[in-house]
């Protein structure tokens, strides 16, 4: 799957349709700009950022919905723009908006309908449809309609509806957006254990910190419309986080004497102080630092590293991009 | 042959949801009921009122009336539709996840209208038996042909439905087709009275609408002595809405899907 300088531009309404409909916008919103990504087979990708980045936009493209204003975007070796109908067959998508589900139906019924759109029937369609309840967990819930389930059992069926016919692509914009931190986890193991199993290709977008985390090895970040940093998360987390290292000493006369070792360094600042500790902010390891402070070190009488907060690590690299 | 069997099978998944749908929601189901059945008691009274109709309406008044409010509603059924129904999908949020479905968008005016043509078909037979009741006479001699006439207005409509329901998908709440479309229907198209009684300039109007030719065909065909009515014939009727329909119901389904593509590119498509 692939995207090649894909831009999409939002214009506002033609003056003459403004006689049905107040445009709701005034000037043109670049929601894509110059967008690559390459995402590769059997693995979750995370299309991640902070709301009204593009990313629902960039999944509208990719299942077909919208068409850009410039660029591709080919999956399977299928135009998004000019192969939509071919596209729909091997992509399954599946939204956070549980409404997309006839909620005063049962699960089954609502796996039915989905199926005969889909061109299955008969014995096919009931296997199908047993083995999807069963890879979401909603084996026993085929009879319950969708009012009586949780947020989470929604979400897992509305996973369901997008398995059912097979396909080697699974795109899910913000499947966890109306889901309790539990049921998320749940959904996200779940999401997990069935890419294995069937060795599916996954888009999933979100803005939650703990799901960007928990699913980070193949991550796509964007903002205001642009990639602003694609590959493991680590690697984002390298190219900015310098870590916390508090040292606490036996007296303020060895925490001076330790300071002024540290202090100054290229990799290493201090950014707290007390009489008898501190705490330095360094890209430097712990034992460079324990060699740069030499005799001074056996006064420590405790060390503690901290990792800033992925949601820090985030705020940084999103606004250093505001800045250029 | 597979594109038709294709067709028949999204058709099929989309009645049995209405149905499940609709049966869901028993008291609506029961009072909407109610409520289509009140024109034919009203105009059961207002037809004792005109014992002696001052124009020539075949014979009996009530028939007369009978004929046209069917024939409107089974029509209407084509015209409003697919709009509702898109209207209500999009409304509901299920528009996205019906348009990201491996069905040619351009099937989906036909799936989406066919439980609504169903249900009116069935709420027609009931309104026919209960005007029966009433006291309207029908000639059965006609009946094959008139539902021949039916099946192509409404078709027909669906023509220009499907351009209405184009306009509905970008312009959201607005259907400006329609509701012209509809009040020209009950002015002109002479479902309670004849359009002869229409000032001249006017009947232009009338004869722009396939709903005009459709009653005047159906009362000539129904109504016992239906025959001397003005107005084109049976058989006038059913070339004219083959032709009308061969050219224009391709042509609106084609447009309907330049709509779809045009709100793609502008990303109108799901926003309400």
């Amino acid at each position: 799957m692939e995207v090649r300088e894909l831009t999409k531009v939002y214009l506002p309404s033609p003056r003459w349709m403004r006689f049905f409909l107040r445009t709701q916008i005034h000037e043109p919103v670049r929601a894509l700009d110059n967008v690559c990504l390459r995402f590769e087979e059997a693995q979750i990708c995370v299309v991640a950022g902070p709301n009204g980045a593009g990313k629902t936009t960039l999944f509208r493209i990719l299942t077909g919905l919208l068409a850009p204003t410039s660029g591709s975007a080919t999956v399977l070796g299928l135009d998004a723009t000019r192969e939509s109908p071919e596209l729909r067959r091997v992509v399954g998508f599946m939204s956070g908006d549980d409404r997309s589900l006839w909620l005063r139906l049962t699960c089954e019924q609502n796996l039915e309908f989905r199926g005969r759109l889909q061109g299955l029937r008969g014995n096919d369609l009931k296997s199908r449809i047993d083995d999807v309840l069963a890879a979401v967990g909603l084996a026993e819930k085929g009879d319950t309609v969708g009012f009586a389930l949780s947020s989470g059992m929604r979400a897992r069926l509305q996973l369901a509806c997008a398995l059912l016919h097979r396909p080697p692509i699974l795109i899910l914009d913000e499947p966890t957006g109306t889901v309790d931190p539990v049921g998320s986890f749940e959904l996200l193991e779940m999401i997990r254990r069935v890419t294995q199993e069937r060795r599916l290709t996954v888009l999933f977008s979100t803005h939650r910190v703990d799901e960007i985390e928990a699913l980070g090895e193949h991550v796509a970040l964007l903002h205001h419309g642009r990639v602003i940093h694609t590959g493991p998360l680590q690697r984002l987390r390298g190219k900015l986080e310098r870590q916390m290292v508090t040292f606490e000493f036996v007296d303020e006369a060895a925490a001076n004497a330790s300071i002024a070792r540290l202090d100054g360094g290229p990799e290493t600042e201090v950014v707290e102080r007390a009489p008898a500790s501190f705490t330095v902010a360094t890209n430097a390891r712990i034992g460079e630092l324990i060699e740069q402070l030499g005799e001074t070190a056996a006064g420590i009488t405790t060390l503690n590293e901290r990792r800033i907060p992925l949601r820090e690590v985030l705020a940084e690299v999103l606004a250093e991009e505001d800045e250029t | 042959m597979n594109g038709v069997r294709r067709m028949w099978e999204v058709s099929a998944a989309f009645v049995k949801i209405g149905y499940l749908t609709t049966m869901s929601y028993p008291l609506s189901f029961v009072v909407d009921q109610i409520a289509s059945l009140t024109p034919i008691f009203t105009y059961y009274f207002v037809a004792k009122v005109i014992r002696t109709p001052s124009v020539d309406v075949g014979g009996n008044y009530y028939t007369f009336v009978v004929i046209g409010l069917i024939s409107a509603r089974l029509l209407a059924g084509g015209l409003r539709g697919l709009g509702d129904e898109l209207e209500f999908a999009v409304r509901e949020g299920r528009f996205d996840s019906l348009l990201v479905q491996p069905v040619p968008w351009r099937s989906l005016p036909l799936g989406l209208v066919q439980w609504g043509f169903i249900w009116r078909a069935v709420n027609t037979v009931v309104v026919v038996l209960i005007a029966i009741g009433l006291g309207s006479h029908f000639r059965l001699g006609g009946v094959a042909p008139a539902l021949l006439i039916v099946l192509l207005g409404t078709f027909a409509t669906m023509t220009i439905g499907n351009l209405a329901a184009g306009v509905k998908l970008l312009a959201k709440r607005t259907d400006p087709i329609i509701t012209f479309y509809q009040v020209a229907v009950f002015v002109f198209a002479g479902v309670a009275y004849p359009v002869t009684l229409l000032p001249h300039p006017l009947r232009i109007v009338s004869y722009a609408i396939p709903d005009t030719y459709v009653i005047s065909a159906l009362r000539k065909l129904l109504l016992p002595a239906g025959s001397a009515l003005p107005g084109p014939g049976a058989t006038s009727v059913i070339l004219g809405l083959v032709a009308f329909n061969v050219v224009m119901f391709p042509l609106s389904l084609w447009l309907f899907g330049r709509t779809l593509e045009y709100g793609r590119r502008t990303g109108l498509l799901s926003g309400y």
